[in-house]
C-alpha cells in the first residue's frame, strides 16, 4: 500500500455521489466555473454545490482559485489516474490469486 | 464512466470442482493462504477477525462481515503495515457452473469498509 491508496479512497468517496459526478462533468467542459454557474445547471442549491465542491477539493479533483470576489473552480483530473491505477493494481493482484486458485483446485485429489 | 463506485474491481474464474469443494478453499485458512499468496490467520465466520501477511512484508487486518456457508464470504481488510491505505471490502461468491463452479471476486473501497475498519 502506498500513500496513493489513501488518495484513491477519497476519490472513490467523492465519486460515489451522482451530484458530484455531475459537477465534475460540468467542469470537464470548461476552463473554470463558479459555484453559482454550476448550480444553475443542477437541481440543487448553490450552498449544496459549494459543499460538493469542498468534497471534490478534498479528493484533489477540483482546484479553487479566487478571482476578485468570487471563487472559481477547475477540474484537476490527476487523481482519476490514481484511481484507475489502483483499480489496475488490485485487478492484477486478483488475477494472480485466481490463477493460483485454479491450479490449486485442479491439482487437488478428487 | 464507472457506474458502480462501490464495486470498482471485479474478477471471475471458472473452476473444475463443485462449489462445496471450492468453499473449502475459502473456509480453510491454510488453503486460503496458499492461493492468496499470504499467511492467513482468519476465522471465516461472521465477526471473525485476523491477519493476512504477504511475503513482500505487507500486513493487513481483516474482519469477516458476512458469511453464507458454501456460497459467499465478505470481509473488510486494511493495511496496518507498512503504510495506511484505504480499507476495502472484498466479497467472494461461489456458484455452480456446468460440472464445476464459478467464483467471483469484488473489491471496493466503501463507506461500509471504512466504518468497519
Amino acid at each position: 500500500m502506498t500513500p496513493r491508496d489513501a488518495r484513491v479512497d477519497a476519490v472513490f468517496a467523492a465519486l460515489s455521489d451522482p451530484t458530484r459526478r455531475s459537477v465534475l462533468g460540468n467542469l470537464a467542459g470548461r476552463e473554470s466555473a463558479s459555484a453559482t454557474e454550476l448550480a444553475a445547471g443542477l437541481p440543487v442549491s448553490r450552498q449544496a454545490v459549494v459543499k460538493h465542491l469542498q468534497t471534490l477539493g478534498h479528493a484533489g479533483l477540483v482546484t479553487p482559485t479566487r478571482e476578485g470576489r468570487e471563487v472559481r473552480y477547475s477540474l484537476t483530473p490527476a487523481p482519476l489516474d490514481d484511481a484507475a491505477g489502483w483499480m489496475a493494481d488490485v485487478g492484477a493482484q486478483w488475477d494472480r490469486r485466481l490463477e493460483r486458485l485454479r491450479h490449486q483446485v485442479g491439482t487437488r485429489g478428487r | 464512466m464507472m457506474e458502480r463506485m462501490d464495486a470498482p474491481v471485479e474478477r471471475a474464474v471458472e473452476l473444475d470442482a463443485p462449489p462445496e469443494d471450492v468453499w473449502e478453499e475459502l473456509a480453510d485458512p491454510e488453503r486460503l493462504g496458499a492461493w492468496m499468496g499470504a499467511g492467513v490467520d482468519l476465522e471465516v465466520e461472521p465477526g471473525g477477525t485476523g491477519t493476512i501477511s504477504f511475503p513482500e512484508g505487507e500486513t493487513r487486518r481483516a474482519r469477516v462481515v458476512d458469511v453464507e456457508e458454501g456460497r459467499r464470504v465478505s470481509f473488510v481488510w486494511w493495511p496496518v503495515a507498512p503504510e495506511v491505505g484505504p480499507p476495502t471490502q472484498v466479497t467472494i461468491t461461489i456458484e455452480p457452473a456446468g460440472t464445476g463452479s464459478r467464483l467471483r471476486v469484488r473489491e471496493a473501497p466503501s463507506a461500509r469498509a471504512r466504518a468497519a475498519a
